[in-house]
This record gives structure tokens, C-alpha cells and sequence, in this order.
């Protein structure tokens, strides 16, 4: 039973810290968020598995940590509100070449990354290249180009 | 499900409503992480000054340095200080509650006792004190074993009991 109430309280404030954290906070790892992450399973370890450390209890973690993700699934699928919650929303930053500016700052995203981005995606080179960006859900940026005139 | 809200011809799940809902919980969100942090740096979560506390006295014969916030399976101290006034015939006779005491790993107690009796619901420790006139320290060292609160009696045998209680976070 403690194993599966430990493994839940864990997954819960996982998904609420890294939510209030915002979407671009690890969406492109770098080296140092790489290692960040390292630090944060380190951290997370211990109280994961208490002083058991036996098979018995790994499994049970690792059942009890899967299953609240399949069951969060099911649930965000059912409810859209939930979805939202968990998931965010996409938002448009650049519309016909015009940057969104609250909206970017809000978001934490400057004209650099994406710019960065529609060379990345699109071999873009200029802003007004550019007729849609959108932040989306996983904290990415996607560019979609004007048609060529 | 609904067809996603659309921007002129981009067919995306854009939702400005609740996106700048999502904004006012994030900011709301950074001020409870930060108040989290404060909170554990004065020691709301054990190990900081509120957590410290001192019981006992004169009276007592003896005084008590605990931690009042302490955390599941961690380790913590009580410090003990024993007047000349605990001492009698040589010896500090220490009363401990059993329900209070069996809440912890008792990792280490410094000096070690001559003796522990067990009486009907607690625990006599004795110390023999080599200067009666100065009275002794004794450092109990625990680990608590149980999540919640934690209190109970201690006191020198036949004088009042001090009651603390400690704050176990899970």
C-alpha cells in the first residue's frame, strides 16, 4: 500500500510542478537540462522506494506510475477540460508575419527561437517568410511558410 | 471531439480563454513554489530556526533541545541536559514514555545508560553522573518511525513530566 500511495504523490506533484514550471521549460534539452533531469530522477529515487528495495516493490512502482498514466490518458480523452489541464492548449505567436508580442513574452519565447526554427523546419530566412508559428502543447514551435507568390 | 477552434485558415486547438487562465495559474503556481522555498528555508519542514524548540526548565530539572518538525525515517536529536537537581545518589534516573519512545528508531543514546527498566507504560534510563554538582548531557538519537504526530512525557523519575511533540512529515 505505501509503495502505491508514495508512487501517486510523486506522479501528482510531477505533473503539477512541471506544469506551473510552463511548456518551454524542458521542451528543448539542452546539456544542462539533461543533467537537470538526471538530478531530479536522483532526488526522486529515494522516496520512491523508501527502504525496500526489493523486485516486489520496483514492480509495484513501476505498475502503480504506468497505470496512472493510462488512466490519465482515458481520462483526458473523455474529458477535453481535463486534456486542457493537463495538456495546455497550442497558441498562435506569429500570424501573416506579424509577431503576437504579449502573447510571446507571456510564453517566455523571443524572435530568435522563432526564427531559429523556421531555418530548422523550413529553410526560411526571413520573418516575413513566415505566416504562422505556433507554440504547441509539447512546448515546440512549428512554422508554416507563406506560398510563394 | 469537438473540431478545434480555427485561426483564419489553421485549423488549430487555440483556446486564448483559457490560455490566459493557464497564465494566472502558473504565476500563482511560482509564488506557492516560492513560498515552499521560504518555507523550507526557516525550517517549516524541519532542520531551520521555527523547527528548533526548548522545553523544561528549573522546575523540571531538566531541559529539552528537540526538533519540532522532523521528516519520515530521518534522522533527529533530542539533547537532554540534566541539572544537578536530576541527580540522586550518583545517578540521573531519566523517565521516558513507551508509546512516545517506540515511535522512533532509537539509533544512538550518548553516554550510554547503566540500565533501562521497563515499567508499566514507560521507560526508566539510568545515567550514573560523575560530577553530581555539574549535572550531564544526554543526546538521544532517533529516527522517527511513524508519520504524523508524535508526543509523549519524559522527565526525571518521581519529578513533572515535560510533554513534547514533534511534527513528522511523511
Amino acid at each position: 500500500m505505501d509503495a502505491i500511495l508514495r508512487s501517486l504523490a510523486i506522479y501528482i506533484f510531477l505533473l503539477f510542478i512541471f506544469r506551473i514550471s510552463g511548456k518551454r521549460s524542458l521542451s528543448q534539452i539542452t546539456t544542462f537540462d539533461f543533467v537537470l533531469l538526471l538530478i531530479i530522477g536522483e532526488a526522486t529515487q529515494q522516496a520512491l522506494l523508501g527502504n525496500d528495495f526489493s523486485l516486489t516493490n520496483s514492480f509495484i512502482v513501476i505498475t502503480t506510475l504506468l497505470a496512472a498514466d493510462v488512466g490519465l490518458s482515458v481520462l483526458k480523452q473523455r474529458f477535453s477540460s481535463l486534456d486542457k489541464v493537463v495538456d495546455s492548449v497550442p497558441l498562435v505567436i506569429v500570424e501573416d508575419g506579424k509577431l503576437l508580442k504579449d502573447r510571446m513574452e507571456r510564453s517566455r519565447i523571443d524572435v530568435s527561437d522563432i526564427l531559429s526554427k523556421a531555418r530548422e523546419l523550413q529553410g526560411l530566412e526571413r520573418l516575413d517568410q513566415i505566416k504562422y508559428a505556433v507554440l504547441e502543447r509539447s512546448g515546440g514551435i512549428t512554422v508554416i511558410p507563406k506560398e510563394q507568390g | 471531439m469537438a473540431r478545434p477552434q480555427k485561426v483564419d485558415g489553421l485549423e488549430v486547438g487555440q483556446d486564448l480563454e483559457f490560455q490566459k487562465k493557464e497564465w494566472r495559474a502558473e504565476m500563482l503556481g511560482w509564488i506557492l513554489m516560492a513560498l515552499l522555498l521560504l518555507g523550507a528555508l526557516a525550517g517549516l519542514f524541519g532542520g531551520g530556526p521555527i523547527s528548533q524548540a526548548t522545553a523544561g526548565g528549573e522546575a523540571e530539572a531538566l531541559t529539552i533541545d528537540y526538533h519540532r518538525f522532523t521528516r519520515y525515517q530521518s534522522p533527529t536529536q533530542l539533547l537532554i541536559t540534566a541539572s544537578p537537581n536530576a541527580v540522586s545518589e550518583g545517578t540521573v534516573r531519566l523517565e521516558i514514555e513507551q508509546d512516545y519512545i517506540n515511535s522512533f528508531n532509537v539509533q544512538n543514546v550518548l553516554p550510554e545508560p547503566d540500565s533501562v527498566e521497563v515499567m508499566s507504560d514507560t521507560y526508566i534510563y539510568t545515567f550514573t553522573v560523575n560530577e553530581p554538582n555539574q549535572g550531564m548531557e544526554i543526546i538521544f538519537d532517533l529516527e522517527s518511525d511513524k508519520i504524523g504526530t508524535i508526543a509523549g512525557n519524559l522527565g526525571v523519575e518521581g519529578g513533572q513530566n515535560i510533554r513534547i511533540s514533534h511534527f513528522v512529515y511523511p
